[in-house]
């Protein structure tokens, strides 16, 4: 089995690989782990989640089926959720990195919107992923998809409530303010618009303040 | 499934286009084409009715065919899959929502009222039919990426029957792009979320915050609240 991801790391490149038998069984799992989402990604870019199948993955990650099936025993549904679980964090990291970094409050929110609006543009399977190909797992798809819908409620329900002069939230406007802010993202991708998805960021932020969610807006100077 | 049920269903779905139809003089006449149509009602139909007792997931074709009485061939002859079926079934309800709310709204004196009549329009719906609601709202989204892209298109087009005309009276903030259809996804998502909870009660409550969801993004937060304090407390009856 061709490990040679495994040696883009040790810096002077051996002529002939030293085989996989320095890795330790887990590690073998983990990086097989890792070409198989890399392969899930790739195919589900050309095809969608249901002209996937298990062989097309396994064979772009040059792993067996018992290999796949040895990594993710759930099979396709499980693969592909861990690649939309992976994706997200991603993107919740961005936001959360970004919005640390950046000013507190409606400024703060911005740039966390926009640098993970940018990285979607920047990544359209990514987007795909996120957005569309989720649909296609009916029941479990879902399930994954409102929480994390509801994670983003509560912490948008926490950055909001934190943020300086705002008015009292309410869940329900969070709920709509989140909901119409993905429906904006789904129908922007759906439509093959992806690379404009980082413009929409005002447009998002303006539904923060119309719903009186945000921080007051601050007072002309006399 | 024996050969002699499948031969009885086609037995049935024989005799039910025999019966409407006149001496056959040619298979182009209009007759075998009106048993065609009924049968596709009695398809959609059937289909919302076991969606109802089973949910989406847990439906069959084998299971609408077996209680609309006809045969796996003719459920292919007008759908590819139960998705299909499905997406038809609610199609019709859709269509039908979309033009009622749109006629509710017509005797509105400006837009605002427009909102509120269509958003009551909306919500009486919900509570008449709420296994259908569930339907069109909740599990519609199990139906896969097609079937989520034509609900996105329904609420694209209730988002465009709720936004202020040119003649309207609204703020110039109904210009920016992408509000509607925030509006219509904040909506749904509101429904949805209650409609998720087997035990949701009526939905009616939610007429206040659906207003301000429809009305804010356009007149701004201070005067949607002086309009749904206004409209509210003697519409919540109704």
């Amino acid at each position: 089995m061709p490990t040679r991801s495994s040696k883009q790391r040790s810096s002077p490149p051996r002529l002939l690989p030293r085989g996989r038998n320095r890795l330790s069984p887990d590690e073998v799992l983990l990086r097989q782990r890792e070409r198989l989402l890399q392969a899930m990604r790739h195919t589900l870019a050309k095809g969608g989640f249901r002209a996937t199948s298990v062989s097309q993955i396994a064979t772009q990650a040059h792993v067996t089926r018992p290999v796949f099936y040895r990594v993710f025993p759930g099979g396709k549904d499980e693969c592909f959720l861990a690649a939309y679980d992976e994706a997200v964090g991603e993107l919740m990291q961005i936001a959360e990195t970004t919005y640390t970094k950046a000013a507190p409050g409606l400024a703060g929110m911005e740039a966390a919107l926009r640098a993970v609006l940018m990285r979607l543009a920047q990544a359209p399977e990514m987007a795909r992923l996120c957005l569309i190909e989720i649909t296609a797992l009916g029941e479990v798809g879902l399930r994954h998809r409102d929480a994390v819908l509801h994670r983003i409620a509560e912490q948008l329900q926490t950055l909001l409530s934190q943020s300086e002069g705002s008015s009292s939230s309410s869940p329900q406007k969070i709920c709509a303010l989140v909901g119409g802010g993905y429906q904006l993202l789904h129908l922007t991708v759906a439509e093959g618009r992806t690379g404009e998805l980082p413009a929409l960021t005002p447009d998002i932020l303006y539904m923060i303040l119309a719903y009186q969610l945000g921080p007051r807006p601050p007072r002309q100077p006399a | 499934m024996s050969d002699l049920a499948s031969a009885q269903r086609g037995a049935l779905a024989q005799s039910a286009m025999t019966d409407v139809s006149a001496p056959p003089t040619s298979s182009d006449s209009a007759e075998p084409r009106q048993a065609s149509s009924e049968q596709r009602d009695r398809i959609l139909a059937t289909m919302e009715s076991v969606v109802a007792d089973r949910g989406y997931a847990d439906t069959t074709v084998v299971e609408v065919i077996t209680r609309a009485g006809i045969s796996s061939k003719t459920f292919y002859k007008h759908f590819s899959s139960k998705e299909d079926a499905f997406r038809a079934a609610l199609r019709v309800q859709a269509e039908r929502v979309l033009t009622q709310t749109i006629q509710a709204s017509k005797q509105a004196q400006d837009w605002r009222e427009r909102v509120q009549l269509s958003l009551q329009e909306l919500l009486r719906f919900i509570a008449e039919s709420p296994t259908l609601a569930r339907m069109g709202i909740v599990e519609i989204q199990l139906a896969g990426p097609e079937a989520v892209a034509e609900y996105q298109r329904w609420l694209r087009r209730y988002a465009d029957s709720l936004a202020p005309r040119p003649g309207d009276r609204s703020s110039a903030t109904s210009a920016r792009a992408g509000v509607s259809d925030q509006i219509a996804g904040g909506i749904s998502q509101l429904l949805y979320e209650q409609l998720s909870d087997d035990e949701s009660p009526p939905l009616t409550h939610l007429l206040p915050a659906l207003l301000e969801i429809a009305l804010a993004p356009h007149i701004g937060p201070r005067q949607a609240a002086a309009f749904i304090a206004d409209h509210t407390a003697m519409t919540t009856r109704a």
